[in-house]
């Protein structure tokens, strides 16, 4: 029997989700002149380490939910707007700090003021500084033998580093022969303990063979990039 | 309760993500040729209510690659390459009025016209147990 058909099994590691937060940001209207505008909202964790995260939001009062990083199209006006509002959120050895940047619309002259809610778990990292505690919020969440639980083939890190102007790539083979789940997140040079999306900074290939993290610094929104990845392969497709 | 993560596959009391439900869609794009500043937009979508769930969604793009990409935000990506561009691939996915949507743009990037191959957009959506 092929791991990947498991629902479960203790031999094999899964992720482990060890909080949950809530929230609402007001993210007021963008103009012409500025842009766009940010606003943010901060939960202190006391792991005394960073973590990898995920989240959801709605601008719509809770009826509709997307994942962090999601981009909304706005088809309402003359002019078609892939880019309005952007949720995402960074997490240091302290604390977890949602985002929202809200992107004027200058195909449309349309700027637009939004509340923001949001949901973000913290999982555990490959490897965490010191031992934890969960929070109290995710400690009443039983297993349920109904799912099944993502486990994780490989883990690690590679480094990526890439010059603004040019495109570079590194990969991490896993052999599976079929294209499994994974999960990265980046983590700057700069700031090495610092957990944020992978979105901004490289693109996730994933073959039969292979995990490729792909960069293109080229253009004029390509500052270069340089930093660590750390990534989950699942058992799972 | 103190944990050593590092050291425990798994523990009772923090839950792992559970996948319950999957789905893959797709939309084909023609071969044709976009003009000078010029984009194409194609859709595909499929039903998919991710209330209480978080969600990872894959594309392939089928008649230019074979790898599957993870879009942890929008997917955008010139070809032929960066140094001599000809046009552009562009993907965002969200969930509107339950369903889940990946729509895809193909930009014409040089001083001509392009012939862009056809291309499939084959997409799958996981959706995970939200811990919240």
């Amino acid at each position: 029997m092929s791991v990947a058909d498991f629902y479960f099994n203790t031999e094999y590691e899964i992720d482990k989700i060890i909080a949950t937060y809530s929230g609402t940001i007001a993210s007021s209207a963008p103009t012409s002149g500025g842009g766009s505008t940010t606003a943010s909202a901060s939960h202190t964790h006391g792991f005394g380490d960073s973590t990898y995260y995920q989240g959801v939001f709605s601008v719509d009062g809770g009826t509709t939910w997307n994942d962090f990083g999601a981009d909304i199209p706005y088809t309402g006006g003359t002019y078609l707007a892939i880019q309005t509002v952007e949720v995402d959120a960074v997490v240091t050895t302290t604390a977890a700090t949602v985002t929202v940047t809200n992107f004027y619309d200058y195909a449309n002259s349309r700027g637009v003021a939004y509340t923001v809610q949001y949901k973000l778990y913290l999982m555990a990292k490959n490897t965490m500084a010191s031992p934890i505690t969960p929070s109290n919020q995710v400690e009443n969440t039983n297993f349920d033998t109904r799912l099944n639980y993502q486990k994780v083939a490989f883990s690690g890190s590679t480094t990526l580093n890439v010059s603004a102007g040019s495109t570079g790539s590194t990969s991490v083979a896993h052999n599976l022969g079929y294209v499994p789940n994974v999960r990265a997140f980046w983590f700057d040079s700069g700031s090495s303990t610092t957990c944020r999306s992978i979105r901004n900074y490289a693109q996730v290939k994933i073959g039969t063979s292979n995990v490729t993290f792909y960069t293109d610094q080229g253009g004029f929104s390509g500052f270069g990039v340089n930093g660590t990845i750390q990534y989950r392969i699942y058992y799972d497709a | 309760m103190t944990l050593d993560t590092n050291n425990i596959q798994f523990h009772s009391e923090i839950p792992g993500f559970g996948n319950y439900t999957s789905t893959t869609f797709s939309v084909s794009i023609p071969s044709q040729s976009i003009g000078v500043g010029a984009y194409v937009k194609y859709s595909a979508h499929a039903a998919l209510n991710n209330s209480n769930a978080v969600s990872q969604v894959l594309v392939q793009y089928s008649g230019v690659e074979t790898s599957w990409r993870l879009m942890t935000g929008s997917i955008f990506f010139n070809l032929p390459n960066n140094t001599s561009p000809s046009y552009q691939i562009e993907s965002v996915t969200y969930y509107k009025s339950g369903n889940v949507y990946v729509d895809t743009y193909i930009s014409n990037q040089s001083g001509s016209s392009v012939v862009i191959p056809a291309i499939t957009v084959n997409c799958k959506a996981s959706l995970f147990k939200a811990p919240f």
